[in-house]
């Protein structure tokens, strides 16, 4: 069988995160030795772990080293690798945004329009041309020309960038923003139209190591199906509620007859042995799927018709026919 | 790219356009393909820079040339470093935009520039020249769109509104893929609306007071030359006032946009225009009157230089580069719409890349690639 490896991000904002959510999905990883970049998924024996820098995971799987990886959307768009695929770019974590942000000071300029006016008067009136700081020199151009702003200079800087403006070797700064609090302490504001990318983890692949080894994609598969399985079912819990009525039919019908407690296909119901009461009634457990959000709304359905002593479970999966990811990981691979 | 196939009748046309040229008195020169980019960034051309092919070497940026004019009247400000000389001048060669979407690159261009002439004579000269070299190659299917950036913008100061409006405006009128919905919400972010003067109020508790604390402090510490992001707190309050004054002045942009939209459907065959586009043009209005007989005067040069009057359609809006086209501009189009020859008048260049005088300049620019198919 081939070895798959898979190249996780070792430090920063998403590392631990990641190992979060890939613990979720039931593919939990070990690293049997803390000093070292390797690990193993217990889960999936094919998978190889590979640590790397958020920003050298593409690059790893890019040139094959790794055949997948999760990092973030925001560098996987910035440094765009001809051989990358993404797989699946909606993880649901790792969230945070690619924004243009200003000095507070600047009262005048709430949007893009007003920055390229003041961009215009930085070049008439300053003879200089407005410095932006980022370490995403590739989408900020993009954008900021995009937006009628040609005359920048970007300031390629690591780290801290926060504080361009305020030690003076940039104007404005492009930067990744979670909560806006460092934007806020270093007395910037973000400009409402000026968000780059919105970006959160992804899984990446290499596409000519999926197209070709057909024990790499299933493998893949694997994975997605746990993934999908395990976001599936973060949006819904199990719940189980006792209702007396005259026959499984009868309160079938009356429980489904509100989409919300109908289930994914519809009711299970079971009998209580010996629940009979004296006017020839039965008490059932019914057994239903429910969108987390519908909840209560569920249960005070269910109150209406007669139920009680309801329990709710979360759902850790939910697996269906197949997994809609892996379908359109197959689509892009092979578009016939 | 069909520059790179081997194609002997591209380099025939390319010999037999230059030679006319020549002849007519244009000399040919080269420039250089490497340059750094901020000559051609300089150039007020904002659509160039978007497609510009830049790259860095030792910390420099460095373009491939996409035209020759910013070469040209950075050679002849090099050359004429204090007055103004009449020279014609002609450049033949590759040019280079960065369009990686469509793989196109490079496409080849040949080039006029008649420099130090400010007269309607040199328009027509200009002109004239391109509609010959169409006879003289064979090509029957195309005609003449001859537009005037000047009288548009001079009609356009006359409403009273802000410099940048203006130019917007005017970009946003021969942008006709811009809904009305868009070009509203552009003007709402130009000026102060209702949001951002509510931050002022108590709509947001913490914004408001965070505002209010900064004004104070610009107001407050006149000593405070400079603030964070290299604008000064009096630059900053100035443009806010600007801002406030376009505020005050948001009922008038209605009229300019209605005054585009006509103006902008302006298309009529020659001289028999003028009469019309009289209507647009305040008799006690020296500037628009000037401009309108110049025009007029340039097209009657081309009637005498025997270009057929029914090719020659005048429409004033004719957009092309709102940003450095100072008089008039135009275009040489086949019946299906592509561009064979496109150029115009540009006095303020020389100033755009740093002289300190207007140097008249009216030039064009031959569409080697469109041309070939409409060959004979």
């Amino acid at each position: 069988m081939t070895r798959v490896m898979l190249a996780l991000p070792s430090k920063g904002a998403i590392a631990e995160p990641t190992l979060a959510f890939l613990q979720e999905c039931g593919l939990r990883v070990e690293k049997p030795n803390p000093r070292q970049y390797v690990g193993i998924m217990p889960a999936v024996p094919t998978v190889d772990v590979l640590f790397q820098r958020v920003i050298d995971v593409q690059y790893k799987v890019a040139d094959g080293t790794a055949k997948l990886g999760i990092t973030g959307l925001d560098v996987v768009q910035e440094y765009h690798q001809e051989d990358v695929v993404i797989i699946h770019d909606d993880l649901h974590y790792g969230y945070c945004k690619l924004v243009v942000a200003v000095p507070e000071a600047w009262i005048d300029v709430e949007n893009m329009v007003d920055l390229a006016e003041v961009a215009l008067d930085f070049r008439e009136m300053k003879n200089r041309q407005l410095r932006v700081a980022t370490t995403y020199p590739h989408k900020t151009r993009q954008f900021l020309h995009t937006h009628g702003i040609h005359h920048f200079t970007l300031v390629n800087a690591e780290g801290a960038i926060e504080a361009a403006p305020t030690i003076g070797y940039a104007d404005i700064i492009v930067d990744l923003v979670q909560t806006g609090t460092t934007l806020r302490e270093n007395h910037l504001k973000p400009l409402a139209d000026g968000v780059i990318i919105e970006s959160q983890a992804c899984l990446i692949g290499n596409r000519t190591a999926l197209a070709k080894s057909p024990e790499i994609l299933e493998t893949t598969r694997i994975l997605l199906e746990q993934i999908d399985a395990a976001l599936q079912g973060r949006n819904f819990s199990q719940m189980t509620v006792n209702i007396c009525g005259k026959d499984a039919s009868d309160i079938a019908q009356k429980v489904a007859l509100n989409p919300l407690t109908r289930g994914l296909q519809g009711p299970t119901i079971a009998p209580i042995y010996g629940s009979k009461t004296e006017n020839d009634l039965e008490w059932f457990t019914i057994t239903i799927i429910v969108p987390n959000k519908s909840l209560l709304s569920a249960v005070e359905y269910l109150r209406e018709i007669g139920g009680t002593q309801m329990t709710v479970s979360p759902v850790r999966c939910i697996f269906l026919e197949r997994s809609p990811s892996f379908a359109r990981l197959q689509a892009a691979l092979f578009p016939d | 790219m069909a520059v790179t196939s081997v194609s002997t009748d591209r380099r025939s046309v390319i010999d037999q356009l230059e030679t006319l040229l020549q002849q007519n008195g244009f000399v040919l020169l080269d420039t250089p393909i490497i340059q750094p980019a901020d000559l051609f960034l300089t150039r007020a051309g904002d659509q160039i820079a978007d497609h510009l092919f830049t790259f860095e070497r030792s910390g420099e940026q460095l373009a491939l040339r996409p035209e020759f004019t910013s070469s040209a009247i950075k050679q002849y400000l090099d050359e004429f470093p204090v007055a103004n000389a009449i020279k014609r001048w002609l450049f033949s060669g590759v040019v280079f935009e960065d369009y990686a979407q469509a793989g196109e690159y490079q496409k080849y261009s040949i080039g006029l520039e008649l420099l130090g002439a400010a007269t309607p004579e040199s328009e027509a000269e200009i002109i004239g020249l391109a509609a010959q070299a169409m006879r003289f190659l064979g090509v029957t299917d195309w005609f003449i769109e001859i537009g005037h950036v000047g009288l548009t913008r001079h009609l356009l100061s006359r409403f009273g509104i802000e410099g940048r409006v203006q130019q917007i405006l005017l970009n946003r009128a021969s942008d006709s893929s811009e809904t009305n919905a868009q070009l509203q919400l552009l003007l709402d972010k130009l000026t102060i609306h209702d949001a951002d003067l509510s931050r002022l109020d108590t709509a947001d508790q913490e914004d408001s007071r965070k505002h209010l604390q900064i004004f104070q402090m610009m107001f407050a510490n006149q000593e405070m030359s400079s603030v964070a992001g290299g604008r000064s707190r009096q630059e900053i309050l100035q443009r806010f006032a600007k801002k406030q004054q376009r505020t005050l002045e948001r009922d008038k942009f209605q009229d300019v946009i209605d005054f585009l939209n006509k103006w902008s459907q302006f298309r009529e065959i020659a001289l028999g225009a003028f009469e019309k586009l009289a209507k647009f043009v305040d008799a006690a209005d020296d500037v628009g009157q000037g401009n309108l007989k110049q025009w007029q005067e340039m097209i009657r040069e081309l009637e005498q230089k025997g270009v057929p009057l029914e090719k020659l359609i005048v429409r004033p809006a004719l957009a092309r580069n709102w940003d450095y086209y100072t008089g008039v501009v135009f275009e040489i189009c086949s019946e299906s719409g592509k561009r064979l020859v496109g150029g115009g008048r540009y006095d303020d260049f020389a100033r755009l890349i740093g002289a300190n005088r207007d140097v008249p300049a009216v030039g064009l620019a031959f569409y080697i690639d469109e041309l070939m198919p409409l060959l004979p």
